[in-house]
């Protein structure tokens, strides 16, 4: 891990990659979930991530934004370390105001959408843009519109989690991520919580954000989605990556037999 | 067609039909009346007897001292809360706090003030100064036999004790926060202590403020303690009257009334506050609360 001081790792990528995951480490107690996990996303890439529950997708995301504290490895976004900091030698953890606003620049949008649920769409949406982009309230505001209209939820800005579809919340949820302009977006099985027919209107709000050159990592089983929207596929088991290429290839013709496997088992 | 019911078939209905008649009302009626013979012969024994002066009861109903009393019963009980209220929020908070010094202070206290009777903290407080006869700091210092008045040793007693049950109905209410919350709040930049105050508390309140109207309630009886400290609150005003014209049963009697009617309606407005809970606009209303 030292060997790959963020200067080294990232000079060879240059300012092309926007996320580096590199030898991400987690256990649960005795439990290894992730065993050095590495990742890069290219700037404006997006790359979907599948493989059987269990297999530590969501915390390998989680770990990519410092939900969870991973044991060891790095995460760097466009070439700043997430969490830490190298000062001569010694790795520190960054100040909690610094880290709070670096956060800001990894959105997540949630399984089950974790919507606020004391405030209305459009304050979901403004909060963060008050409390951390100190953004004048009417400017917020405007703003959280402006964008809720962009997820075509202009009708809907006053209305409270509760009396929203799953769908309505979901979007809500992508509009309060995109609001804050991060680097990259970070999405765990968007659409798993969701009723079957409510699942189009979050991937079309998806597909829109990738046109849009947003980088973007999704957890997902929706492999119409992964093939027709994504530049890559990932395929995660045991915690750790199996098997990775260009989309179409990954899953029309599966290398690894875990791959197919999989793949076979939920088509 | 023709055979789709039996009553079709016959053209008429077969069977009986609405409600079935109840079994046992005679059984009912008989012990209904029975309780309501026994309330009235209560009634009429306590009214007419003699055994209690109403007389006296309704004189000193409306004294002057039962009045600036019951005032004080009731300023009492405000403080105390709202002392109550402010030092569980800032427990609760210590309680989750990250660093484990913080939240072992925390439970220390709770440990400490919910582990003693309230009466004996009461007179530890009224007798602080013999702990510390002054407090101040450089030339400045001022006695704490004056600073420490019977109001001030009751407000501390009670305010301070509340707060150790205030502080574990707060963090039942952070408790009751989905964690998901707290996550997707970190997720968009939000610090600590924003994540708290924007989106953790005003959710738990809802689940906070049913037991505090309870333990308000409770504040409105146990201000009856600092009787013992001679704090001139209801029951102290009532035991001062009676020590001079010895109608003890007439004065507890004029006290327990005013308690029943305060605790009535407290436990009226109690009961509207958890009827408007369903809906969370009202509780942002309350509190001022604006995104
Ligand atoms: N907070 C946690 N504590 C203990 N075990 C956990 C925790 N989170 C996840 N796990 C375990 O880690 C493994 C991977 O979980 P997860 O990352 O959620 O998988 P996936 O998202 O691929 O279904 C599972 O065995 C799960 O039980
Ligand atoms: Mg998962």
């Amino acid at each position: 891990m030292n060997a790959l001081a963020p200067s080294v790792a990232l000079d060879t990528a240059a300012a092309r990659v926007m996320l580096r995951a590199r030898d991400i480490t987690k256990s649960f107690g005795p439990h290894l979930v992730l065993s050095g996990v590495s990742l890069d996303v290219k700037r404006g890439e997006v790359v979907c991530i599948i493989g059987p529950s269990g297999s530590g997708k969501s915390t390998f995301l989680r770990c990519l934004n410092f939900l969870e504290v991973p044991d060891a490895g790095g995460v760097w976004v466009d070439g700043e370390r997430v969490a830490c900091q190298e000062i001569d030698g010694v790795l520190w953890e960054l100040p909690a105001r610094v880290f709070a606003r670096q956060r800001a620049s990894i959105g997540m949008v949630f399984q089950r959408f974790n919507l606020f649920s004391n405030l209305t769409a459009e304050e979901n949406v403004s909060l963060a843009l008050r409390l951390v982009k100190r953004l004048p309230r009417s400017e917020a505001r405007d703003i959280a519109r402006a964008v809720l209209a962009s997820v075509g939820l202009e009708r809907f800005i006053h209305h409270r989690p509760s009396q929203l579809s799953g769908g309505q919340q979901q979007r809500v949820a992508i509009a309060r991520a995109v609001a804050m302009e991060p680097k990259v977006l970070l999405f765990d099985e968007p659409t798993s919580a969701l009723d079957p027919e409510l699942v189009h209107e979050v991937l079309s709000v998806m597909t829109g954000l990738a046109g849009t050159g947003m980088t973007m990592v999704v957890v997902t089983h929706e492999i119409g989605f992964a093939r027709e929207v994504s530049d890559r596929v990932v395929f995660m088991d045991g915690g750790g990556i199996v098997e990775q290429g260009v989309s179409g290839e990954v899953l029309a013709n599966p290398s690894e037999p875990r791959t197919k496997a999989f793949l076979s088992k939920i088509k | 067609m023709a055979n789709a019911s039996p009553s079709a078939v016959s053209g008429a209905q077969d069977y009986l039909s609405g409600k079935p008649r109840v079994l046992g009302r005679g059984k009912r009626m008989a012990v209904t009346s029975l309780v309501i013979f026994a309330a009235a012969a209560l009634a009429a024994y306590i009214l007419t007897s003699g055994a209690f002066n109403w007389t006296v009861i309704w004189a000193f109903f409306f004294h002057p001292a039962i009045l600036s009393g019951l005032a004080m019963t009731l300023e009492l009980t405000a403080l105390s809360m709202i002392v109550g209220v402010l030092l569980g929020v800032c427990l609760a908070v210590m309680a989750v706090s990250r660093y484990p010094a913080v939240s072992a202070a925390s439970a220390l206290y709770v440990w400490m003030f919910r582990g003693t009777p309230l009466l004996v903290q009461l007179i530890f407080w009224f007798n602080i100064a013999l702990v510390f006869p002054t407090v101040g700091f450089g030339g400045w210092s001022v006695s704490v036999n004056a600073l420490v008045t019977p109001f001030m040793a009751a407000l501390l007693g009670l305010g301070l004790n509340e707060g150790a049950y205030m502080s574990e109905i707060v963090r039942a209410g952070i408790g009751s926060v989905d964690k998901g919350q707290r996550e997707a709040a970190q997720s968009i930049g939000l610090g600590g202590g924003q994540v708290m105050a924007h989106i953790i508390l005003p959710q738990a309140l809802k689940v906070i403020i049913p037991p505090t109207a309870n333990q308000t309630i409770g504040m409105l009886k146990n201000t009856s303690l600092v009787s013992v400290i001679g704090a001139q609150e209801l029951l102290t005003k009532s035991e001062d009257i009676y020590a001079r014209n010895f109608q003890v049963i007439e004065l507890l009697i004029v006290a327990s009334l005013w308690y029943l009617l305060m605790t009535t309606i407290a436990s009226g407005i109690q009961f509207w506050l958890e009827r408007r809970f369903g809906d969370d606009r009202a509780i942002r209303r309350m509190v001022g609360e604006q995104a």
